[in-house]
């Protein structure tokens, strides 16, 4: 009965999204810039054990304090006599995963909610309001309510900061659906038969998800600090573990006489949520297909 | 001629809701009201009128893109309205529509063979066969089939318009509702887009329903015109007599405005002209005619009652006291037309 349409082969010539990010981010030089920061980091975080000179938690008390440039320490020694290189670089493991998977998963429940609030606009209500409840606490706020209820730990930590995120990033889906909602190609579609959820999956998705990943690449500096933030309440990563965010909150009581502690996590955080922001950027500029023509080959045919 | 859509008494009012839960209040747009025509197999049906004045919905409502509140809709003999959800569908292969702005009416993350592609695949077609299609197409509306892998915004304005006529016509369609289709285009590319149109109407052997702001190009383009005013239908027939000798007051003046200060080419004082005249004269209470209250020929009976579109010979019909054959009482009051004889 209803021919259900195959999907569409791209004809030849036809480039992919994919290949449009790939060839923006490398022809802007800052994207690329940051694009190697957070590839650098993630390389860092993976091979952490291989790399690190030091085990992520042996303690040297002898060189407590001790600045960088310590002979076998780089970056030098925290309170304990922890070699603050090896730290960070096993912390960057945990301070990624933290940093970017509630964004990923958050995103994926919030896209689809989003969008099929525009469409169904009694939905849409219902959907709205529940997140404006949401809404009525400040993030870290929220986040810490959540995870105080849960009690501690990485997994807790985690639901907390995805439904954190939810209202702020099913905000930005559901204004950029509802943009494209009025659009006549909308119209168009509606005009051609093309069933509703196609629609919204096939013809509105591409446009509105741009705005979720550009906006999510900026929130990802938000969720490490608030990470962080939780962390240091102990309702997060417990302390022994290597984390940024805790490295930074421990090196707080030792800023004047030994400022490295907190600084190398610290500057470690502030480099990463800078990359993430530039990145969005970036590829907000390489997701539009009216601004990306511009990136890959520089003004020229017709 | 054979009717292909016959439109009774359709109507549509538009309820929206303002403000939030105490002090909500709804505004009520009365959008089409009480329309009914006829539409001929194989004929351009113009349809003219102020801003405002219901064009666009009378429109998709046709095509079902809006629900009537009321009316009904014969389509090929049969009752539109009670068409279900797949049979609908179906329908949708027959009826089309192209829309003024036509980088906007293409997905601008879909390549243009994409957009074209859409309905062939939303009907079961399968990619390959689509991808032929795609190319027929783009040679029907005179465009490269070679350039069908890029994006709309890489297309000048009339070649966007190309591509959604293409895409409305690829699931060969009998009718197609044209709503300003050239307005968003420079007048040497309106002439292009317009032959195009004309050569496909009679290739294809297409209906059309073309709504315009340019009279000039309605009187040009089309069989038969009708003129909207305030979502009423105040005026029908062919077009040359229409523009030659309107029977309606609404028609003369809307005439005259825009077309008069057309030959000054002040184009733009002639718009704001028209669009004056869609402008909010003062209510009436009661039954009266839409336009009694700026009309320069208005009898009592006016502003008493609305009249209704009656028969007035030569296959036109005009919804105007002073031409309602049961009052035989035209001749007291001799305003000469304003612009009754423009050639
Ligand atoms: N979806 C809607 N919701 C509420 N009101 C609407 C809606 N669509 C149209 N209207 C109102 O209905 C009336 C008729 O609108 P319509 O778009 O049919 O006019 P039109 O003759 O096409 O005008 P134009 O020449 O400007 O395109 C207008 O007053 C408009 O504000
Ligand atoms: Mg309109």
């Amino acid at each position: 009965m209803t021919g259900i349409p195959t999907a569409l082969k791209p004809p030849i010539g036809r480039r992919s999204n994919l290949y449009f990010v790939w060839r923006g981010v490398l022809g802007d030089p800052v994207a690329r810039i940051a694009a190697g920061v957070i590839a650098g980091m993630m390389l860092a975080a993976a091979f952490a054990p291989w790399i690190s000179p030091w085990a992520p938690n042996a303690a040297n008390p002898e060189l407590r304090l001790m600045p960088p440039g310590t002979p076998g320490h780089l970056l030098g020694l925290d309170q304990q006599g922890r070699d603050i290189l090896s730290r960070t670089l096993h912390g960057a493991r945990l301070t990624l995963i933290c940093g970017i998977l509630p964004v990923v998963i958050g995103a994926a429940i919030s896209i689809p909610l989003g969008m099929l609030g525009a469409w169904y606009r009694r939905l849409g209500a219902v959907i709205m309001r529940l997140m404006d409840v949401l809404f009525a606490f400040p993030m870290a706020l929220l986040a810490i309510m959540l995870a105080a209820l849960m009690g501690p730990g990485i997994g807790n930590m985690m639901i907390a900061l995805v439904v954190t995120l939810i209202p702020y990033n099913t905000r930005v889906v559901y204004a950029a659906a509802c943009l494209e909602r009025d659009q006549a190609y909308v119209e168009a579609a509606r005009a051609m038969a093309t069933p509703d959820l196609k629609i919204l999956f096939v013809e509105m998705l591409p446009n509105v998800v741009a705005a979720s990943v550009v906006y999510s690449c900026t929130i990802i500096g938000a969720v490490v600090i608030t990470a962080a933030g939780l962390s240091f309440l102990g309702l997060g990563v417990q302390p022994p573990t290597a984390e940024w965010g805790i490295m930074t909150s421990e090196g707080r009581s030792f800023i004047f006489n030994a400022p490295h502690i907190a600084a190398v996590p610290g500057i470690a955080i502030t480099i990463l949520v800078m990359a993430f922001n530039l990145l969005g950027d970036s590829l907000r500029d390489s997701l539009d297909p009216r601004t990306r023509l511009r990136l890959v080959k520089p003004a020229k045919e017709t | 001629m054979e009717n292909l859509i016959e439109i009774r008494n359709l109507s549509k009012t538009f309820r929206v809701r303002r403000g939030g839960v105490f002090n909500r209040s709804t505004v009520v747009t009365r959008a089409v009201e009480d329309v009914g025509i006829d539409i001929r197999k194989g004929e351009i049906l113009g349809c003219v009128g102020g801003s405002g004045s219901g064009k666009s919905t009378f429109g998709r409502m046709v095509l079902r893109l809006i629900e009537p509140d009321a009316g009904t809709i014969n389509y090929g003999g049969r009752d539109l309205l009670a068409y279900s959800a797949e049979e609908l569908r179906q329908h949708r292969r027959r009826a089309q529509i192209v829309f003024q702005d036509p980088l906007q009416s293409l997905n601008p993350r879909r390549t243009v063979a994409e957009n074209v592609a859409r309905p062939l695949l939303n009907f079961g077609m399968d990619g390959r066969a689509a991808a032929r299609r795609v190319d027929e197409l783009f040679k029907l509306v005179g465009l490269d089939p070679r350039q069908s892998h890029r994006y709309p915004h890489e297309f000048s304005g009339g070649q966007c318009q190309r591509i959604a006529i293409a895409r409305a016509l690829a699931p060969e369609p009998e009718f197609l509702f044209l709503d300003e289709p050239v307005s968003a285009l420079d007048v040497s590319i309106q002439a292009q887009i317009l032959n195009l149109l004309k050569r496909l109407q009679v290739q294809l052997g297409l209906t059309y329903l073309f709504v315009s702001h340019d009279l000039k190009i309605v009187r040009q383009f089309c069989d038969r015109t009708m003129v909207m005013y305030r979502g009423k239908l105040l005026e029908t027939g062919d077009s040359a007599p229409v523009y030659q000798a309107p029977l309606h007051p609404f028609t003369q003046d809307f005439l005259g405005t825009v077309l008069h200060a057309r030959r000054n080419d002040a184009w733009e004082r002639a718009a704001e002209l028209a669009e004056d005249l869609e402008g909010a004269p003062p209510r009436m209470d009661g039954p009266h005619c839409p336009y009694a209250a700026a009309c320069t020929r208005r009898i009592d009976r006016c502003t008493m009652a609305e009249p209704a579109l009656q028969p007035a010979g030569a296959g036109r019909s005009v919804a105007c006291f002073r031409h309602d054959p049961d009052l035989a009482a035209p001749s007291q009051a001799t305003n000469s037309s304003p612009t009754g004889e423009i050639a």
